[in-house]
């Protein structure tokens, strides 16, 4: 096998100098001539009909551009990555607090803002939905009159998975257990906050859109109808992105149709940007979960079925949320990963996806897995303690193993990487799982826990797979286009290492770009943990074909060998063996370039076409799967409730580390969000309206919150995978909050099932507790 | 009124994106990055405005507006300030750092370098003031703590990283072998 | 409203002269950790905005006639780099954790103080060591204590003319006496307190001969525990702490009746519930800190 020296290697990332010097620049950073400032103003009510809208005053405000309604609209008043559900500007009714009544462009912020302050609508409130589970009844108001994908009432849909003989099984297993667990709604809080940049494309007569989005050929097709225009007239550029975790795929939408039907209006360059609280009260959240997980075992540890309903809250518009066949969306995760990472041979899953007047639940980190996998996670925790059994034990016993079916029907093959038992071997060795830990005696007591995850690869759409481009310059440098954002995960960095070891250059001579429809074909979007396979094995035959192009021509002009005995390394062309003979590519290049050979190649890649059945949620959806473990040491103080996290030692099994730092990144920002997951993260939401807009009462861990992450990769080789690689966005944020809690349970032997553990909801629980003792 | 706060006459550029609609009637001069340079701003404007809008500096970032964040960090005096809590007209005769003043000529700053190697960079928008909060402890307490550090950037946020690589590239610099 | 004018006082006497001259249309400036914040986004706009931070009257630490005597312009950090100020347990481990380090390096006691919200770390620390303020106006100045300083949410006794010169904390001898303060957050970094105690203990052998207690985010204001003062007077401390970690003191008002404003928010009844929890663990535990310090010696 070819031996590494660029893949594997921690290289410099290539955004790294710029992004220290302060010279990166961001939509924020960017100026146009003549550029107007964009406003919205949003619904007072989050649920309320629009009876009224007066916009005269402010339109005749000195320095005020335009002032939009959704009568004034240049095409179809809705958008969304699956639906178009969502209207640009609320007309009739509003569904939540970020639906936009008006909006306005103006010379500069302060006049913008005068004149939203100058509109005067007129609403009549309607009761605004917080709870799935209120607005699911039969007798509940409708939220969306008429929706183009709701299944009944307020229910979007209903997803099912059937597996085995459930009901036998329950019936004849030793133990079953049976909880209701509850997930909260979480911002991304990304530091960036969203902008979209609107201008006239003078070229095509079309639209230029520059903004901090995850997805820049979606945008293209999602708002194209929104202005009128036809896809190929509107061109999407995303700079360097402040962060992103799944939320930037929609809420660019946001900034970008509003700031679009601006610069459209009004012939100038518009520019959006939303402040920190309208961030938190308008755009995407995680899909807080309300699931009842039955798991029944037999006594020696083994588990026989599980039957799991879980109730999604929506929010206001579909967003990622999914709809029946063929866009399943979030709530067709909450079926696959509802048993986990284990071989369970009956299954009984229903995912209820419901409208609420919340922001829009979107693409977070972990996608649905977080959710279910926290209650399978304790449910495993229960078992080991009603049967006596250590925890990590049952565990190893149940985990997926080379030829054992998952609950959709898939077989599980080595050779697409299995690693999840090196993974709990590690992380327990790690932070000696088998020495009794002193649990203390005063108020502040300690606990050890542990949580196991699985995560796919990529998005289980028959459309899975991508496209890059390779062009080779004649002085032997190489550019790769991609139209994946470089979000801070460090796809560009991945994308030239990559291209720099099967082309045969040095890493430095390859420069990526990245992110603008105009400029690279189609990659698909930044989600899913996707990138690094999908793309990076689409860079990968694209160098593959330059390579191979190259050493026909070194062959034949050069060498005057069989191209097969050639190699490239380090920008030089040789025979196998023999570097002191070598040519430069730069040399070959040239000559290529005069012999008619073309230079500039598109790479694709496909996957396996996933599979999946919404009737029965049978099918193969994904090609690979990530695992990982991950066990946390805790401190309870049993009269405040405070939880402080000693330790934190994840496992993640990546099929290869393409960069070992950058997979540490991930993995320790991933470890970073459980934390926020588990202890402190939650929208507090009173009638749709939410309390906490601000970084001081939306709280994200510090760095006094956590402890030293630490990462231990593990690397069992995907077959298809770019070098054996396998996704590592979003798995290493699944297992924490899960681990937090069962450590609570081995602290103080208080079991709660709903997250954050917030000190008032510990402190409840254990009062609760004692007082049940007495 | 002391000397360096007077009232300007001359308009000044009203950029766009200014948030204030006001007149930029009061001139201030301060040193910004080793330069001495006096700027019309209006009274109620921001330090991170100015420098951002007025001055094209933007490596300095604002997350939030509201101070929670720490990304629109700057040194002020030697001690790291959030620009976004400094009213410009505050910084008159004073000495002010941002990270466009930190590399040299030929060379980026040790802080900067280690940030690049030991990858505590991702997305980067809190970069600029985890490092310049990280340049004032070092200027003042070259030999920090691990505590130290933590709590020297603990109002800095970071969505990314869990700090862990932050902390371990402001603890290499200060613990580089001389 | 005309346009707002930045003044920068070079003396305490000037800034006393543009205070008497605006009143209700200056607002002070001193950090500005708080205040800018709503100067600039429009939340506060007066005629004046007048800069008193780097006024040298207002930036010393002393000590004369019986008090330390802190400047109004006094910043967090110079508390914590002054023994002097440090001697106060309480108000040492109050300034410590306000905020984050680039807020201590502008933020001030006085600040704290004129600000007057409940969750203010200082306002507990110095009620507990029964500060009070020198307020200035053109007209002279006049010593208030702390109870009389805060009268209301955001709302201080300070005449329009007035500013805070300077803080004083009495010194009390050692030995016998010491104090502390802990508050309990949310999260562990910059954050505010969900419910703060400062307690100076003065010992009579092993007993509580008199405690000072102080709570923070309990009401709509900083206040003095006095029923949990007078639970302890005369216990030992240990017994005393015991028996008020159970206690919801009769001064913690978070009910409709005495605290509309917080009754209001539609989390109040949750947080309410956990306040009542836990300030008397919070209020205990200060009070084993300060018995701690005493038995080690130090005020």
């Amino acid at each position: 096998m070819e031996k590494l020296d660029i893949v594997g290697q921690s290289k410099q990332r290539v955004d790294a100098l710029v992004k220290v010097t302060g010279q990166a620049k961001y939509s924020a950073d960017l100026r146009r001539p003549d550029m107007l400032i964009a406003k919205a103003l949003f619904a007072k009510y989050p649920h309320a009909i629009i009876k009224s809208i007066d916009v005269s005053k402010a339109e005749k405000l000195d320095g005020v551009a335009a002032v939009m309604t959704a009568k004034d609209l240049p095409g179809r008043n809705g958008y969304g990555i699956l639906v178009p559900d969502k209207p640009v500007i609320a007309e009739r009714k509003t569904k939540y607090e970020g639906d936009p009544v008006a909006i306005v462009a103006a010379v500069n912020l302060d006049t913008a803002e005068k004149a939203i302050a100058l509109i005067e609508v007129v609403y009549e409130p309607l009761h605004a939905y917080d709870d799935p589970r209120e607005a699911m009844k039969d007798d509940a108001v409708k939220i969306h009159e008429q929706h183009p994908a709701a299944e009944k009432g307020n229910i979007l849909c209903v997803l099912k998975l059937d597996r085995g003989d459930v009901d036998k099984a329950f019936a004849e297993a030793d133990i079953v257990i049976e909880n209701d667990y509850e997930t909260p709604m979480v911002d991304h809080a990304y530091l960036e906050p969203d902008i979209a940049i609107a201008e006239l494309d003078s070229t095509t007569g079309g639209l230029i859109l520059t903004s901090a989005g995850q997805a820049v050929y979606a945008t293209k097709r999602c708002l194209a109808p929104v202005f009128g225009l036809p896809q190929s007239k509107v061109r999407v550029v995303a700079p360097v992105i402040g962060g992103g975790f799944g939320g930037k795929e929609d809420s660019t939408l946001d900034v970008c149709a509003v700031a679009g039907v601006l610069a459209l209006k009004t012939r100038r360059p518009v520019y959006f940007e939303l402040t920190r609280a309208e961030v938190f009260r308008t755009t995407g959240k995680r899909h807080a979960s309300y699931i009842k997980h039955r798991l029944a075992a037999n006594r020696d540890g083994k588990i026989v079925a599980i039957d799991v309903q879980t109730i999604l809250d929506k929010g206001a518009y579909v967003s990622m949320g999914g709809t029946k066949a063929p866009l399943h969306g979030v709530t067709m995760r909450t079926l696959v990963y509802a048993g986990g990472t284990y071989a369970i041979p009956n299954a009984r899953a229903r995912a209820y996806s419901v409208f609420t007047n919340h922001p829009y639940s979107c693409a977070f980190r972990g996608f649905g897995a977080p959710q279910v996998q926290f209650a399978v996670e304790c449910q495993i925790d229960e078992l080991a303690h009603r049967i006596g059994m250590d925890p990590v034990a049952v565990r190893t016993l149940n985990m997926l193993k080379d030829g054992d079916m998952t609950i959709t029907g898939q077989i599980m093959k080595e050779s697409r990487g299995l690693g999840l038992g090196e993974c709990i071997q590690k992380v327990t060795q790690r932070i000696k799982w088998d020495q009794p830990i002193d649990h203390g005696k005063g108020p502040v007591r300690r606990g050890k826990g542990f949580g196991a995850f699985i995560y796919g690869t990529g998005i289980p759409l028959a459309f899975e797979g991508s496209s890059a481009f390779a062009n080779l310059e004649l002085d032997g440098t190489l550019n790769v286009a991609v139209s994946s954002t470089e979000m801070g995960q460090g796809i560009a960095t991945t994308v030239a290492q990559l291209a720099a070891q099967t082309f045969g250059v040095k890493y430095e001579s390859v420069d990526v770009v990245f992110s603008d429809t105009g400029r690279s074909p189609d990659s698909g979007p930044t989600v899913g943990s996707r990138s690094a396979v999908m793309v990076g094995n689409a860079v990968a035959e694209a160098c593959r074909q330059l390579r191979s192009r190259l050493l026909e021509v070194a062959g034949k002009q050069f060498f005057q060998a069989d191209p097969s005995t050639l190699t490239i390394k380090d920008g030089l062309v040789y025979v196998e063996g023999r570097p002191e003979n070598a040519e430069k590519v730069a040399t070959i290049a040239a000559r290529a370039f005069v012999s008619q050979v073309p230079l500039s190649v598109i790479g694709t890649w496909f996957p396996p076409q996933p599979t999946f059945n919404s009737a029965d949620g049978q099918g193969e959806p994904y090609h690979a799967y990530g695992f990982g473990a991950h066990a946390v040491e805790i401190e309870v103080d049993t009269e405040t409730g405070v939880i402080n996290v000693l330790r934190s030692v994840l496992a993640c099994d990546v099929g290869k580390a393409i960069n070992p730092a950058i997979v540490e990144g991930q993995m320790e920002g991933g470890a970073a969000q459980a934390v926020g997951y588990g202890l402190m993260e939650e929208p507090i939401m009173a009638a749709g309206v939410m309390q906490n807009t601000g970084f001081h009462n939306y709280m994200i861990p510090t760095t006094k919150d956590l402890p030293d992450l630490e990462s231990v990769i593990v690397e069992h080789s995907n077959e298809l995978g770019p070098y054996g690689a396998k996704g590592i966005g979003e798995p290493p944020l699944i297992a924490g909050a899960p681990a937090i809690r069962n450590a609570i349970y081995d602290a103080i032997g208080v079991k709660i099932n709903i997250i954050p553990l917030t000190p008032r909801r510990v402190l409840e629980a254990i009062r609760q507790q004692a007082g049940q003792a007495r | 009124m002391t000397s360096d706060v007077q009232l300007a006459t001359r308009p000044a550029d009203v950029s766009a994106r200014d948030r204030v609609d006001a007149a930029k009637n009061l001139v201030v001069s301060f040193v910004l990055n080793g330069k001495p340079l006096s700027v019309a701003v209006a009274p109620t404007e921001l330090l991170a405005d100015t420098l951002r809008e007025g001055l094209g500096l933007t490596g300095t970032k604002v997350a939030c507006g509201t101070g929670d964040c720490g990304t629109c960090t700057a040194i002020l005096d030697g001690e790291a300030v959030r620009s976004c809590l400094m009213l410009t007209a505050m910084v008159a005769g004073k000495t002010v750092e941002t990270i466009e003043g930190l590399a040299g000529e030929s060379d980026i700053h040790p802080i900067q370098q280690a940030f690049i190697d030991t990858g505590a960079v991702q997305c980067g928008y809190c970069t600029p003031g985890m490092i310049l909060a990280a340049k004032a402890l070092l200027d003042e307490n070259p030999k920090p703590s691990a505590d130290d550090i933590k709590e020297a950037i603990s109002g800095n946020l970071c969505r990314c990283t869990g700090y862990t690589k932050i902390i371990e590239a402001i603890d290499k610099v200060a613990n580089a072998v001389a | 409203m005309a346009q707002t004018e930045f003044f920068r006082p070079g003396n305490l006497a000037a800034a006393l002269d543009l205070l008497d001259q605006y009143r209700e249309q200056a607002v002070i400036v001193n950090g500005g950790t708080d205040i800018v914040e709503r100067i600039a986004h429009g939340g506060v706009r007066r005629a004046a905005i007048i800069y008193i931070h780097e006024i040298p009257e207002l930036r010393g630490i002393g000590e004369g006639d019986g008090f330390v005597r802190i400047g109004g312009a006094v910043t967090y950090n110079d508390i914590l780099a002054s023994p002097l100020c440090c001697q106060f347990t309480a108000l040492e481990q109050a300034v410590k954790e306000i905020g984050s380090p680039s807020i201590r390096v502008r933020g001030t006691p006085a600040g704290n103080l004129g600000t007057a919200v409940p969750a203010g770390d200082c306002c507990a620390a110095m009620m507990a060591l029964d500060a009070e303020v020198v307020a200035a106006s053109r007209q002279g100045e006049r010593a208030i204590k702390l109870a009389d300083l805060i009268i209301d949410y955001r709302r201080t006794a300070l005449a329009a003319n007035e500013l805070i010169r300077e803080i004083r904390i009495p010194v009390v001898p050692g030995g016998k006496t010491a104090s502390a303060f802990l508050r309990l957050t949310s999260r562990k970094g910059q954050d505010i307190a969900q419910a703060s105690a400062a307690v100076r203990l003065t010992l009579d052998g092993d007993v509580c001969r008199h405690a000072v207690i102080a709570m923070g985010s309990v009401s709509k204001v900083t206040v003095r525990a006095y029923s949990l003062e007078k639970a302890v007077a005369g216990k030992t401390v240990a017994d005393a702490a015991e028996e008020i970690k159970a206690m919801v003191p009769a001064e913690v008002a978070l009910r409709a009746a005495d605290n509309p404003a917080f009754a209001a928010r539609p989390t109040a009844n949750i947080e309410r519930q956990y306040k009542e929890s836990v300030i008397g663990v919070i209020v205990a535990r200060a009070m084993m800190t300060a018995y701690g310090k005493i038995l080690a010696g130090e005020q």
